[in-house]
């Protein structure tokens, strides 16, 4: 769909099933674009200095959250497609990135490490308040909600290695789901009872699955190369 | 290198969809230009009664300071070879002006958006020292790469130590 000799990364389905977002690096810097999957037409949405990254359609479809450093530092920001208006969210000298919305489009979650390190945060739009959702481990990043709303997947880092992890937002149980290392970029699929997430076989990078109950694991096959960040579409088949 | 963006189990869509977006520019501020002033000279030695030893003509000047710096893990602080590498850098840009671009990165370890955050971070750092320095903020350009333009391969100690850097260019 997209070759380029330059970086890509956090490709973003739209509710739709039918357009990415994604990050690519072919101006020479990050910036934010939108593909049509059916058309292959594309356009370009941000262009501003700093980080222009992680991009995240809301569950309705007309706004992306977005993360830009144009104002001193990692801040996440909302773009109305419609409107072309740009709302700014976060205010805080520290790392704000990789929002991920609620089912209800009310909040995002978000990775901070206003605390020291990188953990999760909620946060309500309209209010803008800003809540602390993870407390195990000194690193939780990139929040990835499973569709019920009530599993947290996160990357975990316990004594010094990265897994997958849950966490119950009811009863803040949380649970390794991986033991392969260097585990990232978790997705959870629609269906809500997969995680396919990136990790290292060796050198190479590789996609696996496993089950949200970390009942079955399996590596997904990939001829040559690396594979990374995978993104399940909207679709269930 | 070269990136293909696979989709996973994505049916073919029989729909036609336009894209039906603003017809708009990208978002984004006005930017200050960047002026590129190369600065040519001719240099002429003296010897010890004050008379013309050579004449030498110089091309472009060069300046032979470490340009790659590194850092610790999940930090942005710079050590003392990078501040004794960055005040060589600092002096020559204020004697010579020309703009120069800062490359942040992180090694792979955690998320990819957290290490955008990470390798700007790095690389901010290293343009506040240059700052302080005396030189002026608009000649230096800072992009992270996070952990996306690894230096080694390798998922060890020594290929992440070579991956958490700024470049100078």
């Amino acid at each position: 769909m997209l070759e380029s000799s330059e970086p890509i990364m956090s490709p973003a389905w739209a509710p739709s099933g039918d357009e990415l977002a994604y990050v690519s690096f072919e101006t020479g810097r990050p910036a934010i674009w939108r593909q049509s999957l059916v058309t292959a037409a594309r356009k370009q949405l941000t262009n501003f200095r700093g980080l222009n990254g992680a991009p995240a359609w809301s569950p309705d479809g007309k706004k992306l959250a977005m993360v830009l450093s144009k104002d001193g530092n990692p801040e996440i920001y909302i773009l109305d497609l419609t409107s072309n208006k740009l709302s700014r969210l976060t205010r805080h000298f520290a790392i704000d990135t990789e929002p991920a919305w609620e089912p209800d489009g009310k909040s995002l979650l978000f990775t901070s490490d206003r605390g020291g390190t990188p953990q999760i945060y909620k946060l309500t739009v309209a209010s803008k308040a800003v809540q602390r959702i993870t407390f195990r481990g000194n690193y939780n990043a990139r929040p990835s909600l499973a569709p019920d709303g009530r599993t947290l997947v996160v990357v975990h880092r316990e004594s010094g290695v990265f897994h997958i992890a849950t966490l119950d937002l009811k009863t803040r149980r949380m649970v390794e789901l991986t033991k392969t290392r260097l585990d990232e970029s978790p997705t959870v699929a629609p269906n809500g009872a997969m995680v396919i997430y990136a990790t290292k076989q060796g050198d190479r990078g590789v996609l696996s699955a496993v089950s949200l109950d970390a009942g079955i694991k399996y590596s997904l096959p990939a001829k040559s190369g690396d594979v990374r960040e995978p993104a399940w579409s909207p679709f269930l088949r | 290198m070269n990136i293909s963006l696979t989709k996973c189990g994505l049916p073919a869509l029989c729909l036609s969809v336009l894209l039906a977006g603003c017809s708009s520019a990208p978002v984004d501020e006005t930017t200050s230009t960047i002026e590129d002033t190369t600065v040519q000279t001719a240099s002429v030695e003296m010897d010890a009664e004050g008379a013309p030893a050579m004449l030498e003509e110089i091309g472009e000047p060069t300046n032979t300071a470490e340009t790659v710096f590194y850092f610790e893990f999940d930090t942005a602080i710079l050590s003392d070879e990078t501040r004794a590498a960055l005040i060589e850098h600092a002096q020559f840009m204020m004697d010579y002006p020309t703009p120069i671009r800062l490359e942040g990165h992180a090694d792979e370890r955690g998320t990819r958006e957290y290490n955008m955050a990470l390798g700007e971070r790095r690389a901010n750092a290293v343009k506040e020292f240059m700052v302080l320095q005396g030189v002026a903020g608009s000649m230096i350009e800072v992009v992270s790469y996070g952990e996306e333009r690894a230096a080694s391969f390798g998922s060890n100690a020594a290929a992440w130590s070579m991956n958490r850097r700024v470049e100078l260019k």
